[in-house]
C-alpha cells in the first residue's frame, strides 16, 4: 500500500493506493497517528483504493471517534463501488461523511 | 468439478497466500469483478478470524477447500481449523441503532461475510470447526 500524506492549514489529506487489508491497515494507522493531535480536518482519498476489509474499517472508525471527540472532521472521498458495498453492508455509509466516486 | 486445496499455518502473515489461492481458484470460473472482491474479502475476514482467535501460542493450521463447478459458475468453499469451537452463525450483527461512539468495532467482518455468500453452514466434528459456504456467481 502506498500512502501520500499532505498537510496544509491543519488539514491532512491522505491518498491511498492499493488494498487496505489486515496487513496494510497498520500503515494507515501509523500515518494518521503522526498528525491526529494537530489537525482539524482529515480527508482520505480512495481514488486508487477500492478494497477495504474490516481491518481498514476498524482504523477508519477509531480515527473518526478520536477526531469527533476533539471536534475535528473526517471525510472519505472518491469512494468506489466495492468500498461502497462494504460500507453499505456494514451500515456505516450513514456514519461517515462520504463523497462517492 | 475442479478441486483446489490450500493448507497453511493460521498466521496473519499468510494472508497474501490466501489471496493468491482465491485469485487462482476463482480464475477458473467467470466471476464479475465485484463478486470476486466480495469473496476475496470473505476469505480474508474468516482466515484472519481464525488466525487471531482459534489457536493459542502453539498455533495451528487452516485448510481452505474450493470445489468449483464451471458449468454452474458455482464455488463451494470449506474452511476447516482445529481451534476452539466457534460458530460464526451464532454471532450477532452490529447494532445499527447505536450511536457511533457506542458502536462495537468487532464482528463487522463476519456480519459482512454472511451477507455475501448464498449459503453458510457450520459443523463442529472430530475437534474441527468446519464452515461450508456456497456462492453462485452472476454471469
Amino acid at each position: 500500500m502506498e500512502l501520500t500524506s499532505t498537510v496544509s492549514d491543519g488539514k491532512q489529506t491522505i491518498a491511498l493506493s492499493g488494498e487496505l487489508n489486515t496487513l496494510t491497515s497498520p500503515e494507515l494507522s501509523a500515518v494518521i497517528g503522526t498528525q491526529i493531535d494537530k489537525i482539524t480536518a482529515l480527508v482520505l482519498d480512495f481514488t486508487d483504493c477500492d478494497y477495504v476489509s474490516s481491518a481498514g474499517i476498524r482504523v477508519l472508525l477509531s480515527t473518526f471517534k478520536t477526531l469527533k471527540q476533539k471536534k475535528a472532521s473526517m471525510k472519505l472521498i472518491n469512494v468506489g463501488e466495492n468500498f461502497k458495498d462494504v460500507l453499505e453492508s456494514t451500515c456505516l455509509d450513514s456514519v461517515f461523511d462520504i463523497e462517492w466516486k | 468439478m475442479i478441486e483446489k486445496i490450500l493448507e497453511i499455518a493460521a498466521q496473519k502473515e499468510n494472508l497474501n497466500k490466501v489471496f493468491a489461492f482465491v485469485t487462482e481458484s476463482l480464475s477458473l470460473l467467470s466471476c464479475p469483478q465485484k463478486e470476486f472482491m466480495q469473496i476475496k474479502m470473505v476469505l480474508e475476514e474468516l482466515f484472519i478470524n481464525i488466525a487471531s482467535y482459534a489457536y493459542g501460542e502453539n498455533g495451528g493450521n487452516v485448510a481452505i477447500n474450493f470445489l468449483l463447478y464451471p458449468e454452474e459458475n458455482k464455488a463451494c468453499i470449506t474452511i476447516t481449523d482445529s481451534g476452539i469451537p466457534f460458530n460464526p452463525l451464532e454471532q450477532d450483527g452490529p447494532d445499527t441503532s447505536l450511536a457511533v461512539e457506542d458502536k462495537p468495532i468487532g464482528g463487522l467482518g463476519i456480519f459482512y461475510s454472511r451477507q455475501k455468500v448464498d449459503d453458510m453452514s457450520y459443523t463442529y466434528r472430530d475437534g474441527k470447526n468446519i464452515l461450508n459456504m456456497t456462492k453462485v456467481f452472476s454471469r
